[in-house]
Parts: C-alpha cells; sequence; structure tokens
C-alpha cells in the first residue's frame, strides 16, 4: 500500500521533504498557533459542507431548515456548534499567529508574501463571519447584518459594496441567495488560494533561505511537535466545547421587529471604537482599526527584510500593533460589560427569548409552513393577536401590561372583559377611570349601585338587588362564555329585557331607538367582539349613535383597515387575554 | 520538424494556451459579474402610496404607531398584503404628519416614548416633530425621514408613501 501511494502520488518522497524543511530563525509559537488556525479553518470548512447538504437559501427557507437542522436532524445540532466553535477559534488562533508571527520576525527572508498570504487568510475568516451570520435569518443573524451593512454603506465607496452584499436596497431572498454563494464558495476558494500562497511561498523562502545560509532547524526537530500539540488541543477544544456552547437560533427574522442589535464578540471592538467617534466621523472612520492593523503590518514588511541585519525601525511599529491590539481587547471589554449593565437591552432579550421560545413551541406543534418561519410567527393567534393589539388598539385600551398609563387611557381597560366582574363592576360605577369615566361615553350610563349626584333623582333612586346584580352578571359571562346549553330564559335575561332596554339592545329589542347603548345579547363571545372590532355602529353590538363625529374618541370601525382574518384573530386574542386577567380598579 | 521551429511554435502554443485559458476566465467572470451585480444597479424604483385609515382614525393632538400593510416583492417572490413599513402618524388638526419608525442612523426600528421618539439600538432621540434632539450624544446625523400623506375624499381617507432612505447620512436621500 506504502508503496503503491509512493509511486503514484509520491508520499515518501513528500513526507520526507515535509519532515526536512527548513524552519528559518528555529522553532516558532507563531507557526504553532498558525498549525492551530489551519486546523480551525479546515474543520469548519467541513462542517460547513455538511451544513450546506440541509440549507436552504431564501427568507423562506433558511430558518425553517436551520430550525430543522438544530432540533429534527439527528447530530445537526453537534455539526452546527462544531461549526461555530471552529469559526470563532480560527478568529482567536489567527490573530495570535499573525501578531506572534509579526513579533518573532518571520516575515524576513523572502517570507513576506507567505506571511502577508496569512494575514489576508485571517482578514477572510471576518468576512466568512460577517456572511455566516446572517445564514440564519433568524433576529439576531438579520439585524446584524443590516447594521454591518449599514456600516460599510456609510464608508467611502462602500454604497457599491454594500449593494451588492444585500442585492438590492433591502435584506431578502436576494441577499441570502449572494451571501450563501460568498460564505459557501467564493471565500472558502479565495482562503484556500491565500492558505495554499502562504504554505507554498513560505517552503520556497525557506528552501532559498537555508541555500543562502540563513540559521535554521528541520522542521521534525521541535516545530512539528508544536504543531501537532497545538493541532490536538485545538481538536479536542472544538469537540468538546461544542458541547455546551451551542450555536444561537433566535426566532424568524422580523424586518419590523424592535430589536435591540448588538455586535458579536469578535466585531465588537469595531463598533466600540466606530461609536466613539463624533457621529459625522463614524461612516468614514469605521475601518480605522483594520486599516491601522493592517498599515502597520505591511510596513514591518518593508522595513524589516533580512534577517541577518534586523532594523531597529521595527520596534515603534511592532510597539504600535501592540497598542492596536490592546486597544482591540480593551474596546472588546469594555463593550461588553457594558451591555451586561445595559437594563433596556435586557429587557428586549427576555422579549426575544420568550418569542423564540413560542417559536419552537408552534414550529414542533404545527410544522413550518412553505412561507417560512415568519408567516407561522405572524399566523399564531398568540404572537400577531398582541401585535395587532398593539398596533391598533393600545393607544386607547389598556389590557394587562399593554395600552397607554391608566390616566392617558380613553377607552375602557378591558382587563377582566368577559367576566361578571366586569359586569358588577359596570353596574357599580360605570364612569370609573377604568371604565368609560375617560372616554366619550361618560355620563351615558347610570350607577345601579350607588345613588345619583343629582339630589332630586336621589330621592327617587333605589339600589338593585344583590340578587339581581348576581343574575345579569351571571347571564352575561354565561353569553361570553360561548356557551351553547346556555339558558335562554335565565333570571338574568328576564332583567335585562325589564330593566336594561330603556337604553340598551336586548336581542333586536329596545325602548329607545335612537340611544347607543350596545346590544347585550352574545356579550363577550367572539362573535360580538369581531363585529365590534369590524364596525361598533351597526347594532350588532353598538349602534349608529355611537359613530357620530360629535363623540369625539369613538371606537373607529377597522373593516377597512384590517384584514378578515386578522379581526378574527385579534377578537380571540382579546377573548382570551381578557378573561384571565382581573379587572382594572 | 527541424530545431530551428521548436522555440517559434514554443511560443505559438504559449500564446494559445494563454488567448484560450485568458478567454475561457473572461467568459465565465463576464457572464457571472453581469447576474451578480444585477440586483445591485436597479435603481430606487420609487415610493407607493398606502392607505391607512381616515382622518378621525387618528387622535387629534396625538400619535399612533401604524404598520403599512401592501403587495411586496421579495427579489424572486412576490407576497400579497404583507406588513411593509413601519410608521409614526401625528395629527394637528385638519393635517396629518408620518416619518418613518426606521432609524436615520442604522436602521433599527424607533419606539414612540412620552417626549418624543427613541431609538433603542444607540440612544437616537427625536422630538414629537421628528428633529433630533441636541444638547446630548445623538448617534443619528438627521432628524426623523417625513413621508408624504395626502388626505382625500369625502371619507378623509388618509395615505401615506411609503420610501426608504439612505442611512447614516446627514442629507435624506430615497432609495425606493
Amino acid at each position: 500500500m506504502k508503496a503503491y501511494l509512493s509511486s503514484r502520488f509520491g508520499t515518501d518522497e513528500g513526507i520526507s521533504a515535509l519532515a526536512d524543511t527548513p524552519i528559518l530563525g528555529g522553532a516558532s509559537w507563531g507557526r504553532a498557533f498558525a498549525a492551530g488556525f489551519f486546523c480551525c479553518l479546515l474543520v469548519a470548512g467541513l462542517t460547513g459542507v455538511g451544513l450546506s447538504f440541509s440549507y436552504s437559501a431564501g427568507s423562506a427557507g433558511a430558518w425553517a431548515s436551520v430550525y430543522a437542522t438544530e432540533h429534527v436532524l439527528a447530530g445537526g445540532w453537534y455539526l452546527r456548534s462544531l461549526h461555530m466553535i471552529s469559526a470563532e477559534g480560527s478568529i482567536v488562533m489567527g490573530v495570535l499567529a499573525v501578531l506572534l508571527c509579526a513579533f518573532e520576525g518571520r516575515y524576513r527572508d523572502r517570507r513576506d508574501a507567505s506571511f502577508l498570504a496569512l494575514a489576508l487568510t485571517v482578514a477572510v475568516v471576518f468576512a466568512f463571519a460577517l456572511t455566516g451570520n446572517a445564514l440564519r435569518w433568524d433576529d439576531r443573524g438579520y439585524f446584524g447584518f443590516l447594521v454591518e451593512t449599514n456600516v460599510i454603506g456609510a464608508m467611502p465607496l462602500g454604497g457599491s459594496l454594500r449593494s451588492l452584499l444585500v442585492g438590492g436596497t433591502q435584506p431578502g431572498n436576494w441577499t441570502l441567495t449572494r451571501v450563501f454563494a460568498l460564505h459557501g464558495s467564493v471565500l472558502p476558494l479565495i482562503g484556500a488560494a491565500l492558505a495554499t500562497v502562504c504554505l507554498t511561498a513560505g517552503r520556497r523562502a525557506s528552501l532559498l533561505g537555508a541555500h543562502a545560509g540563513v540559521p535554521h532547524e528541520a522542521y521534525s526537530h521541535r516545530q512539528l511537535a508544536r504543531d501537532v500539540a497545538f493541532t490536538a488541543i485545538s481538536l479536542l477544544a472544538m469537540a468538546t466545547l461544542a458541547y455546551p456552547l451551542r450555536a444561537p437560533l433566535e426566532a424568524p427574522a422580523n424586518p419590523l421587529a424592535s430589536y435591540d442589535a448588538r455586535p458579536e464578540w469578535y466585531f465588537e471592538a469595531l463598533y466600540v471604537a466606530r461609536a466613539a467617534l463624533p457621529p459625522s466621523l463614524q461612516g468614514p472612520m469605521a475601518a480605522l482599526l483594520p486599516l491601522l492593523l493592517g498599515g502597520l503590518l505591511f510596513a514591518l514588511l518593508f522595513v524589516d527584510r533580512d534577517s541577518s541585519a534586523p532594523r531597529k525601525a521595527r520596534f515603534p511599529l511592532l510597539g504600535g500593533l501592540t497598542l492596536v491590539a490592546l486597544a482591540a481587547v480593551i474596546l472588546t471589554v469594555v463593550g461588553l460589560r457594558s451591555d451586561r449593565g445595559n437594563a433596556s437591552l435586557a429587557a428586549s432579550r427576555v422579549r426575544e427569548a420568550a418569542l423564540t421560545k413560542r417559536a419552537f413551541q408552534v414550529a414542533k406543534a404545527e410544522g413550518i409552513p412553505p412561507a417560512g418561519g415568519l408567516a407561522m410567527l405572524r399566523e399564531d393567534p398568540v404572537l400577531h393577536g398582541e401585535e395587532l393589539f398593539r398596533d391598533h388598539c393600545a393607544s386607547c385600551h389598556r389590557l394587562g401590561d399593554l395600552g397607554p398609563a391608566k390616566e392617558k387611557a380613553t377607552a375602557p381597560d378591558l382587563s377582566g372583559w368577559g367576566t361578571s366582574g366586569w359586569v358588577r363592576a359596570m353596574l357599580r360605577a360605570p364612569d370609573s377611570p377604568a371604565l368609560f369615566g375617560l372616554t366619550a361615553f361618560k355620563g351615558k350610563m347610570p350607577s345601579y349601585v350607588f345613588p345619583p349626584t343629582d339630589p332630586e333623582a336621589a330621592k327617587v333612586f333605589s339600589a338593585m338587588a344583590e340578587a339581581d346584580q348576581k343574575a345579569i352578571a351571571d347571564f352575561l359571562a354565561g353569553e361570553a362564555d360561548e356557551n351553547p346549553a346556555g339558558d335562554h330564559d335565565a333570571p338574568g335575561a328576564k332583567l335585562i329585557a325589564q330593566r336594561c332596554t330603556t337604553c340598551h339592545l336586548f336581542r333586536g329589542k329596545s325602548d329607545d331607538a335612537s340611544n347607543m347603548a350596545p346590544e347585550l345579547e352574545g356579550w363577550g363571545s367572539t362573535d360580538w367582539i369581531r363585529a365590534q372590532i369590524a364596525n361598533p355602529g351597526t347594532n350588532a353590538t353598538y349602534r349608529p349613535a355611537s359613530m357620530s363625529p360629535e363623540l369625539t374618541g369613538h371606537m373607529p370601525r377597522y373593516d377597512d383597515k384590517l384584514t378578515p382574518k386578522d379581526i378574527d384573530l385579534l377578537a380571540r386574542f382579546v377573548r382570551a387575554r381578557a378573561r384571565k386577567l382581573n379587572i382594572s380598579k | 520538424m527541424t530545431d530551428e521551429n521548436a522555440p517559434t511554435r514554443r511560443r505559438a502554443l504559449l500564446l494559445l494556451g494563454g488567448l484560450s485559458g485568458t478567454a475561457a476566465l473572461a467568459l465565465g467572470a463576464v457572464s457571472s459579474g453581469r447576474v451578480i451585480a444585477a440586483p445591485a444597479t436597479g435603481g430606487p424604483s420609487g415610493g407607493h402610496w398606502i392607505p391607512i385609515g381616515t382622518l378621525p382614525d387618528f387622535p387629534d393632538g396625538g400619535v399612533r404607531r401604524v404598520t403599512l400593510v401592501a403587495d411586496d416583492v421579495d427579489g424572486f417572490a412576490s407576497v400579497k398584503q404583507q406588513p411593509v413599513g413601519v410608521v409614526f402618524v401625528s395629527r394637528n388638526g385638519p393635517s396629518i404628519a408620518a416619518y418613518s419608525a426606521i432609524c436615520p442612523h442604522l436602521g433599527c426600528l424607533i419606539d414612540a416614548v412620552d417626549e418624543g421618539f427613541h431609538c433603542p439600538c444607540h440612544d437616537s432621540t427625536f422630538a414629537r416633530d421628528g428633529a433630533r434632539v441636541l444638547g446630548r450624544p445623538n448617534a443619528s446625523l438627521r432628524g426623523l425621514d417625513a413621508l408624504s400623506t395626502r388626505v382625500s375624499g369625502a371619507a378623509q381617507r388618509v395615505e401615506v408613501e411609503w420610501r426608504r432612505f439612505a442611512l447614516g447620512t446627514a442629507t435624506k436621500e430615497s432609495v425606493g
């Protein structure tokens, strides 16, 4: 076997050539880190290939395919974690490799091209990170990519690069196809080419250098052991860390979400540096740190070329490199710590975690529709209902935590609406601030428990009996329960027909045709709420008089603003949520 | 063939090989390049008018957050009646103003707060009229992007012209 490999592929000669490769200047730690770097890259590349077998690039399929990889495919979560760990590991290893090689002078004696190729490979890894994070198409990946491309767009000449990455004005389908092409094909080709240049140019320089008399030792002497050690440590670390450190996946990307975007840790220093600049300089100077770093490295290559005559001029450059590296570390730490102390960011993360949990629940229980994860969330009654309430009702109505401040509400607090408690509160004090006291309907309904303020009217007032109040409340709560076996002729129904139809409609009848008090049949049921939202003034709920323009702040109709599907969802949401809450005092 | 012809033949072969290699590369590069650059070369498509309700729907002197719903195109897919944007609408008597809820700094979605508007990402703050709040660090280089509105008909139908603008710049430039 050995003979076959050797005669067809030259393995014997290749191995001894490798073992004898001269390492100019003796064994190096920088090279050992570089070995670890290439090992991480290799693992990232192979796991990437595996992931591409289960990935669908497009706004509909991206999140769904990543969700399935993480939660459905056997071993999918491990593959994702390993991919993330090896990628982030390559950043750490690569940066350390470049810095150490710079300090050890591993760019001298014709090794400048090789060193430059190594530095560029590390730079390409950052491009991998920028493109790779977007592929999940979850809120974190989407908004991270959005901000990063907007930063690029604000740089001089950055506009075209941004358009090229985004594939139009807004991230969407075309973005995913081209970002996947970059991440999966173009960048790996560029990275592989650079790595090849690094290794072959490095080997050539070593051979020429050894021949020219530069002090050296064989690769197999000490460098091999170091390289093997670093490779083994990297592999072990990656394989084990992939268990506790999982690749992130948040809720499907919603371009209209109020998401508090933050950079990943390896971009943190760039953001903190940029944010520290005055706003007018932030655009042009965003790439300050990388340009400084690149400039210093480049200058080193020019200034210090010969290991037999090392130039003193390299010290200020190395000093500059140290400062930039230290600054990057400090800025990263400062940025991460300030995020940890940010209360509104913490609240936003809690909300996102709840949304993610719901997304996974629905995906598991109902499956993800062909239109994708976001469509799935938009059709979820729990989530979409709340979003609809926030958008359309919460400017006037309170419902639990949702809605304006209590004193700013201009419509009844819906907490507890549909329960007998709410009805009792209406009979007791309809003009309380939590009911109609702050609305255009104040003063329309009298209390049935407390006497009116007018002394003449108070003389003839008698409170409604407790039993009667209970009967009415129980009947109406029964209507809200949508109980098909409910008693049509319950005592409460009789009382309403006798005492409330002075103003209210009940089963289509009222003593006062021009009044605005609503129909009480079916009160609190989904049908009633749907009709109320669509158009409050049709006699199905409130009456045409309640839509008079003179009644400023009355509830508008929504059948011209919301689709029937959304109205239905909103009605279900309000009914379900209101009944779970206690009435507001 | 005699030996004298060998260098000429070799040169000719190298030239041919070089030319065909270059031609192959060029063919691949140019045809790919056109497709790669294609979506990026489309200019601004202009805004479109989206109805958001009637004038009485908006509280006088108040601000309401409105999600705009319209038919949309996402690359190679077209979608019907999807949320396409978010605006803040403020009404002052008969006149109505709308501001894009997309922060002009880096594109995060802005929240309405008591004193005006605030972006959770980098703390940009804006007054009720959309102007940047000065006298404190404000990451945005310009105020909120105002959108054109129109009120028409007996029913006082309100429409907003939805547009997007370049981010991170001091001047407001439409990008479609």
